[in-house]
């Protein structure tokens, strides 16, 4: 009997256009932005100007023209082109090294040496600042040793030349391997800019998913206003809020679990299955929880939004804003996009977690449905 | 019996109105919280594990926090290994940097030593960031190590004074007067340009754009369509579909109207824009417009909010997302950037940045306007053509 039930309701979403245009979408966009995503032309453009003397200045821009990371270092013609490729919006930021940059660092005529344009009010120049200087002081760390060897008075500088030391130091710093920052984020990998841009996608969902729930629970009550629950036997009239809700839900995690696989060419793991798994079942279970506490469709589409944008601010879907703003983290406790996100990501103790407040949700459930639920 | 309908439909809209605002307020409140708490200390938190005896670590560290350009961005908080990984697994820190016992002298001497650096699961926007400022840090040490190196080297093979502490001590002097050049080094020029939005500006209208499109989901209870009975009843009435769907948006676009001027007093309110009221208020309209048509489409589609709600949180995502409100432009791909901006989405950042930030009515409102009328004219072609039945 629960089966043409279940028929009945499914045949009711999937009759909805744009429900289905939805479930189509989301894949098929989510696989054109992966790809678009993770082109060589996405990065954070950065502008280099220098002359072609052979001087400190071009094995600088050369070092950082082959630098990875987030930003991609491109040559400008003079520093005009570079000021109007910043305004064109086709360049983020750039630096302009004069020629004999060596030397007016050794004669000590360092202030404002490299000019810094960026457009004003973008915050990324500040970590793109640091590379540069980063490449600076290496070349210019060659200097330092050189100059030090021949005027220190310590060594017999008869017996070796400038060339010998920068040799050294060269081989020095190929040899280096001693020192180094390993990364532990689950993915050891050097990530892209395109993987950090595809990072919302699975909070993205989980939050399409919660909202799919409240759809369902509002479907559920309009039946319910309308009486039609009453049409059902008794045994199936129970389970109708779990069906109405557990359709969408469980239709826009598949379509989830295809787009992510798509995005990143591979399957999901058996632990990321399960936890969607669980969100799923605590959607369902929070949102009738709602169901039962004898809201109206109206306010329940307000308590939709407030979950929804509650949980997009207060669990690093986008970014993680709990880190920037103290206490606001506390939010994510009533948003169940928090546990399945840490769930997902954690270890074994966080999966459980995500149960055991499923688990409560059920008793939750029960209590309600048994106590005035059926008004 | 026009006027009939029109005075029941009113009554429906004065009952969705409440909720309308009330979840604006709402996010509204929450969206400033956010706003208020990021211009006072806006910094990303990064949790350092350090052996506490160790002095040249703990300068180190008090170097890094000093460095020019990172003091802005990076908020350095020392916490034990266990403290830090709680909070980092609590979403408090975005990043965990453990220094193990001995660093310097490993690194001096040689050995195998690495700094860990814990970053969440989740993969969010700072740990790229992080990852990047860890690599020029790492290069900054491995320079200098490289210039100990060779002038250690060439000591042990051709010294003929001194000792071997002196190099040391000159070599690291060395070093480090360089590493404070930083600040001086470097001569910021800030571009400004007309048409350029921050991204400080640009996130706070994105803001305001994507709670105007999430109140289409409130807005549910004014534009679902009528069973068919009741619309046939209607029309032998004299009250024809057009003049329907006309009292139906234009409810609508008073209650999004009035939610929209509350989010533009608040935004105006909160960054002292008292020059752009009048120019905002007025972009307003065709945005209301615009707005009220779509989601009046976009229930024409669907007779059950299954389909429609999530597509317009997916919508109102998009909206954002696309034109570079949530992430930069300059990170995402250009050709998407361009879509996005010629969009309803990116045409209404634009438009209300124009009229709050420069008091200027630009041309953006008369596209938007446009999409209005399609949207308007298709969901019309919809519902007389049967549309979502009930």
């Amino acid at each position: 009997m629960i089966l043409v039930w279940i028929r009945k309701y499914s045949k009711r979403f999937f009759r909805q256009p744009l429900f289905l245009l939805l479930l189509f979408f989301l894949p098929v966009g989510t696989m054109l932005f992966s790809y678009l995503a993770h082109q060589k032309s996405t990065a954070v453009r950065v502008g280099l100007v220098w002359e072609d003397t052979g001087g400190m200045e071009q094995e600088i821009a050369e070092r950082l023209m082959a630098h990875p990371g987030i930003a991609s270092f491109v040559r400008c013609g003079s520093g005009e082109e570079l000021k109007n490729l910043i305004g064109e919006g086709r360049l983020e930021c750039g630096y302009c090294f004069p020629s004999g940059m060596e030397e007016k660092i050794t004669k000590g005529e360092y202030e404002g040496l490299i000019t810094q344009y960026y457009r004003e009010g973008m915050f990324l120049h500040s970590f793109v600042a640091e590379t540069v200087f980063a490449a600076v002081y290496d070349r210019y760390g060659e200097r330092i040793v050189s100059d030090y060897v021949m005027n220190s008075g310590l060594y017999n500088i008869y017996a070796l030349n400038k060339g010998q030391i920068a040799d050294m130091y060269k081989e020095q710093h190929e040899r280096q391997a001693t020192f180094t920052f390993t990364y532990d984020e689950g993915t050891p990998a050097q990530r892209s800019l395109g993987d950090y841009l595809m990072a919302p996608l699975k909070g993205g969902m989980a939050l399409l998913i919660l909202l799919a729930g409240f759809c369902g629970v509002v479907v559920w009550l309009e039946d319910k206003k309308k009486g039609l629950g009453m049409t059902a036997p008794a045994g199936v009239r129970s389970f109708l809020p779990y069906l109405s809700t557990g359709i969408p839900v469980v239709c826009l995690s598949v379509v989830g679990m295809v787009s992510e696989a798509v995005s990143r060419s591979a399957l999901l793991s058996i632990k990321e299955i399960a936890c969607m798994v669980i969100y799923d079942i605590m959607v369902i279970m929070f949102v009738t929880v709602f169901a039962y506490s004898g809201l109206t469709g109206r306010a329940m589409w307000g308590i939709a939004l407030g979950i929804v944008f509650a949980s997009a601010i207060s669990t690093p879907v986008f970014v993680n804003l709990p880190a920037v703003i103290p206490g606001i983290g506390v939010l994510s406790w009533l948003c169940p996009p928090a546990y399945y996100l840490k769930a997902v990501y954690g270890g074994i103790r966080t999966v459980a977690y995500l149960s055991a407040v499923t688990a409560l949700l059920f008793v939750l459930c029960c209590y309600l449905r048994k106590n005035g639920g059926r008004r | 019996m026009k006027k009939v309908y029109a005075i029941k439909m009113t009554k429906r809209a004065l009952r969705v109105l409440p909720v309308i605002s009330l979840s604006m307020a709402g996010m509204l409140a929450l969206f400033f919280f956010c706003l208020t708490a990021f211009r006072l200390d806006g910094r990303v938190k990064v949790g350092v594990t350090a052996p506490q005896e160790d002095k040249m670590v703990t300068a180190l560290i008090t170097y890094v926090e000093r460095m020019n350009e990172i003091s802005s961005l990076c908020e350095f908080m020392t916490v034990s290994e266990e403290e830090g990984k709680e909070q980092l697994e609590q979403g408090e820190i975005s990043a965990l940097i453990v220094v193990p016992e001995n660093v310097l002298n490993h690194v001096y001497q040689n050995r195998q030593v690495s700094i860990r650096v814990y970053l969440p699961q989740t993969p969010t926007l700072e740990s790229g960031l992080i990852r990047e400022f860890s690599g020029a840090c790492s290069s900054l040490v491995l320079s200098a190590k490289s210039g100990d190196c060779t002038a250690y080297e060439f000591y042990r093979r051709h010294r003929i004074a001194g000792d071997k502490e002196k190099v040391v001590r000159d070599m690291n002097g060395a070093y480090i007067r360089f590493v404070m050049l930083q600040g001086r080094m470097f001569k910021n020029t800030a571009l400004t340009w007309k048409d350029e939005i921050s991204d400080g500006n640009r996130l706070q209208v994105a803001g305001i754009v994507c709670l105007l499109l999430l109140m289409g989901i409130p807005a549910a209870g004014l534009t679902r369509r009528l069973p068919k009975t009741l619309e046939r009843q209607l029309q032998r009435k004299g009250i024809s579909r057009f003049f329907q769907q006309g009292v139906s948006i234009s409810l609508l676009m008073i209650c999004l109207y009035i939610a929209g001027a509350g989010a533009l007093a608040a935004t105006v309110f909160y960054r002292q824009l008292w020059q752009g009221v009048a120019a905002s208020l007025f972009c307003l309209l065709p945005m209301c417009f615009f707005l009220a048509s779509f989601f009046y489409f976009l229930y024409s589609c669907s007779s059950k909010p299954a389909g429609t709600v999530p597509m317009i949180f997916l919508l109102a995502v998009l909206f954002v997302f696309l034109p570079g409100g949530i992430f930069p432009p300059y990170m995402l791909p250009r050709g998407m950037v361009q879509l996005g901006q010629a969009l309803p989405g990116g045409l209404m950042i634009k438009t209300f940045w124009k009229s709050m930030w420069q008091n200027r009515i630009g041309l953006e409102n008369l596209w938007i306007f446009l999409y209005g009328v399609f949207f308007f004219l298709v969901s019309l072609w919809i519902r007389r053509r049967g549309g979502a039945e009930h």
